[in-house]
């Protein structure tokens, strides 16, 4: 057997490895997130054209029908980017869960310009706490409120799930400057688009409303979760390198700092939580792939919980190795945990992955 | 605080007139609100507003000789006083001025200098800065560079100051710099500058969280009079050492984490979305936060300061920074997603960062705890090399 990524996979990679070189310095990015607003809508087009959203699609839609793992690589690799631009969610809570929607004029064109890079989704997930309700059947009528939803700022659509009287969530294509969507954005702490959402008697009709299979929301959480951790895991690489090379060019006591046994092996534990970050990830991988993303929810739970442990030590020590200018704003260093913390936040409770992970494998204490 | 009970009984007398004094002064005008948490700097109208209430009982300056414009406060009563001052979320002190200078001068100054520079610390006319690190020296502190050249009855000061908290407020700043050219101690020498001197200038540095505490300080053929020297030409070094031991252990921290800590659980006794293993970890950090008072307290305030040894100041810097860390890092078991962006600025009074929850904030701005005043891999070295003085 063999975890060698296929040829297809390996000129995603390669494609993101190039970009990540020659377009994302960490000057550029201050400068994106000094800005009040965002042109780096463009990059969409750039994004489309390297095929990277072509990933989680079918080929019916247009896509490249690739595995979840190929997509998992390609954020690894973006990773050390730790870009404004939000990959991971446009891939799965957008694109892979629209494209599981059976076709429908209004599905297939909101997809398509999504594809093209002409628009961005966000996804409103029915919670309790959003308190999204429909008041009548067929035509609907939305009402509710959902704080805090990724990418909601950038996007010109949203997904916006409702749940019915009988307590079965339906999902409508709302555009985002439909009458009575309001919608107030800011960034979040690592240069993330987030809004309040807000639909006051926002009417839908038959034709807006997508054909899923229970399982698909669940199935985009998995695959988003996967992305998150592949992410982080592409930054811990980008810790790993920058803490080593901080610490070969730093001099203190007239010696070189790597030359400190103490500082070496906090280096080295570093690599290993790296190392066992990104072979709970290949496990994940694996169990996307062959088994789906519905029977792999428990590995993806633990990737991303292991990616958010193993990351935030990485991070945590890349800092303070780096001492006072590691906590500075002008170094990436500072941005890349913040990123691993927020990705880890965005994931959800790492207790709730653990404690489905925990389940799904039989680890839990006999009931009384 | 955790030994009450032993305390005798003039201690037991003077703690309840602390708490009476608290219940009175302590307002909620005063109090540092959750918000303002995210930082150990405390806003500086809040600090004024707070000494103000103090000045009377020379609370501000408590554990001062009374020669001094103090309280002339004993070890254990300044204990108590700023155990439960950080306990009910008064406002944290800038130690700059009152901690570190005040001491040195108090050790090295002559009466001149103590004339000059006491009382304006006490009145709250000087607000000092901190100006020992450099670009190229951190840990290694006697490797600085910023040099002074002695021009008849003047110095003519060249180089750079980085880290400087505070500078931004300060008017004053005093300085370990070199005044002779060759890499030994006794090169290097103790200076007081104004900040308004020709030549002096300041560049704010933000911190990942965008808030503002530290900068750079330039200083370009800066023209300083000979009598700011502390401790004479060539003496810097002792007078830099004395101040870090205030730095690292003259504060009560105990009292703060405690609240913080309290913070931490009524937030989370008021949500319904709490992992048990929330609770399991909590049970851990209030053990690991007790143990820290108790050690901040024996080691720290109840033998005289000349009876402990030289590690103790090393010990408690990395209590209190690695329990706060310890906090820090439950909170992120609260964390929730609006956290990150916080609708509503949380940045609390004097605060212009990102918006994001103080928690969250919190978290990131206290990884500087373990670097800054010494980083923590420094104080283990200095606490082994005592250890190994003691044991062999
Ligand atoms: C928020 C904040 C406020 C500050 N305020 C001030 C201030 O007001 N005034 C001021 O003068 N300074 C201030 N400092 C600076 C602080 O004192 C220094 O950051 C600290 O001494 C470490 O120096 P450095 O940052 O240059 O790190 P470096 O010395 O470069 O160290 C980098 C890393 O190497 C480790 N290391 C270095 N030498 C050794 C060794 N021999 N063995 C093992 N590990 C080693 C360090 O522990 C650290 O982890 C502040 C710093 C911060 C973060």
């Amino acid at each position: 057997m063999s975890l060698t990524p296929s040829p297809e996979c390996a000129a995603l990679v390669d494609s993101a490895e190039r970009m990540v070189r020659e377009r994302y310095d960490y000057a550029s990015l201050r400068a994106v997130l000094a800005s009040a607003d965002d042109d780096s809508r463009a990059r969409w087009h750039d994004f489309a054209e390297l095929g990277w959203l072509a990933v989680p699609l079918a080929e019916a839609d247009g896509g490249l029908g690739l595995a979840p793992s190929v997509a998992s690589a390609l954020i690894a690799a973006l990773g050390p980017a730790a870009m404004s631009e939000p990959l991971p969610s446009q891939l799965a809570l957008s694109g892979y869960l629209l494209g599981r929607a059976r076709p429908t004029p209004r599905r297939d064109a909101v997809l398509a310009r999504w594809l093209a890079g002409d628009s961005l989704l966000a996804l409103l997930e029915p919670l309790p706490a959003t308190g999204m309700v429909m008041t009548t059947h067929g035509d609907a009528v939305l009402d509710g409120h959902a704080g805090a939803v990724l990418d909601a700022g950038l996007a010109d659509v949203l997904i916006v799930g409702a749940r019915q009287e009988d307590g079965v969530p339906a999902y409508y294509l709302v555009d985002a400057d439909a009458e009575g969507v309001a919608r107030h954005a800011r960034r979040g702490a690592d240069g993330r688009d987030f809004a309040d959402v807000a639909l006051r008697g926002v009417r839908v009709g038959a034709s807006e409303r997508l054909d899923l299979t229970a399982a698909a929301p669940g199935e985009a959480q998995g695959y988003f979760a996967l992305l998150l951790a592949s992410e982080s895991l592409g930054i811990m690489h980008a810790l790993v390198r920058l803490t080593a090379e901080h610490l070969a060019q730093r001099e203190q006591f007239g010696r070189k700092l790597i030359d400190f046994q103490e500082l070496q092996h906090r280096l080295v534990d570093m690599q290993l939580e790296a190392v066992r970050a990104e072979s709970m990830l290949e496990v994940a991988r694996l169990h996307c792939d062959q088994g789906g993303l519905g029977t792999a929810a428990a590995m993806t739970s633990a990737a991303l919980y292991q990616a958010a442990r193993s990351g935030r030590r990485v991070a945590e020590e890349a800092v303070q190795l780096h001492g006072a200018i590691g906590m500075t704003d002008e170094l990436v260093v500072g941005h890349y945990l913040k990123r691993i913390i927020s990705n880890a936040i965005i994931g959800g409770h790492a207790e709730t992955h653990l404690e489905r992970a925990a389940s799904a494998r039989g680890i839990s204490s006999p009931s009384p | 605080m955790l030994f009450e009970a032993a305390l005798d009984a003039a201690d037991r007398a003077f703690l309840a007139e602390v708490r009476a004094f608290l219940d009175g002064a302590l307002d909620a005008s005063i109090v540092e609100p959750e918000d303002a948490l995210r930082s150990q700097v405390c806003d500086h109208p809040r600090q004024e507003a707070w000494i103000e209430r103090l000045r009377p009982r020379r609370w501000h300056v408590g554990f001062w000789p009374v020669e001094h414009g103090g309280a002339g406060l004993g070890q254990v009563q300044n204990y108590l006083l700023l155990y439960e001052q950080g306990r009910r979320g008064a406002p944290l002190l800038s130690p700059l001025s009152i901690t570190y200078v005040g001491p040195v001068v108090m050790a090295f100054g002559t009466p001149a200098q103590q004339q000059a520079l006491l009382p304006a610390i006490v009145d709250g006319r000087d607000h000092w800065c901190q100006g020992f690190s450099e670009p190229g020296s951190g840990s290694d502190l006697g490797s600085v560079s910023t040099f002074a050249e002695r021009r008849g009855d003047r110095y003519v000061v060249n180089g750079s100051k980085i880290w400087t908290t505070d500078a931004h407020h300060a008017n004053k700043i005093f300085c370990l710099l070199r005044t002779r050219r060759e890499q030994s101690k006794d090169a290097l020498s103790f200076l007081l500058i104004d900040m308004d001197t020709p030549g002096v200038t300041v560049r704010p540095i933000r911190l990942m969280t965008g808030d503002h505490e530290f900068n750079q300080v330039f200083f370009d053929d800066v023209e300083v009079p000979a009598e700011n020297l502390l401790g004479g030409e060539g003496g810097g070094w002792a007078v830099a050492k004395y101040l870090l031991e205030m730095e690292r252990g003259a504060f009560v921290f105990g009292g703060r984490l405690r609240r913080r800590f309290e913070l931490l659980l009524a937030g989370a006794r008021a949500r319904d979305d709490v992992p048990r293993a929330f609770w399991h970890e909590a049970a851990r950090v209030d053990v690991e936060l007790m143990a820290y008072e108790a050690t901040e307290f024996r080691l720290g305030h109840l033998r005289a300061r000349e009876a402990q040894t030289a590690a103790e100041p090393n010990v408690i810097k990395i209590g209190w920074t690695e329990t706060m860390q310890r906090i820090d890092e439950l909170a992120l078991m609260l964390a929730r997603v609006d956290w990150l962006y916080a609708p509503e600025p949380t940045l609390g009074p004097g605060k212009d960062g990102l918006p994001m929850s103080s928690w969250l904030a919190g978290y990131f701005n206290n990884r500087a705890a373990t670097i800054y005043g010494g980083s923590n891999e420094i104080q283990r070295e200095l606490i082994f090399r005592s250890l190994r003085r003691e044991l062999t």
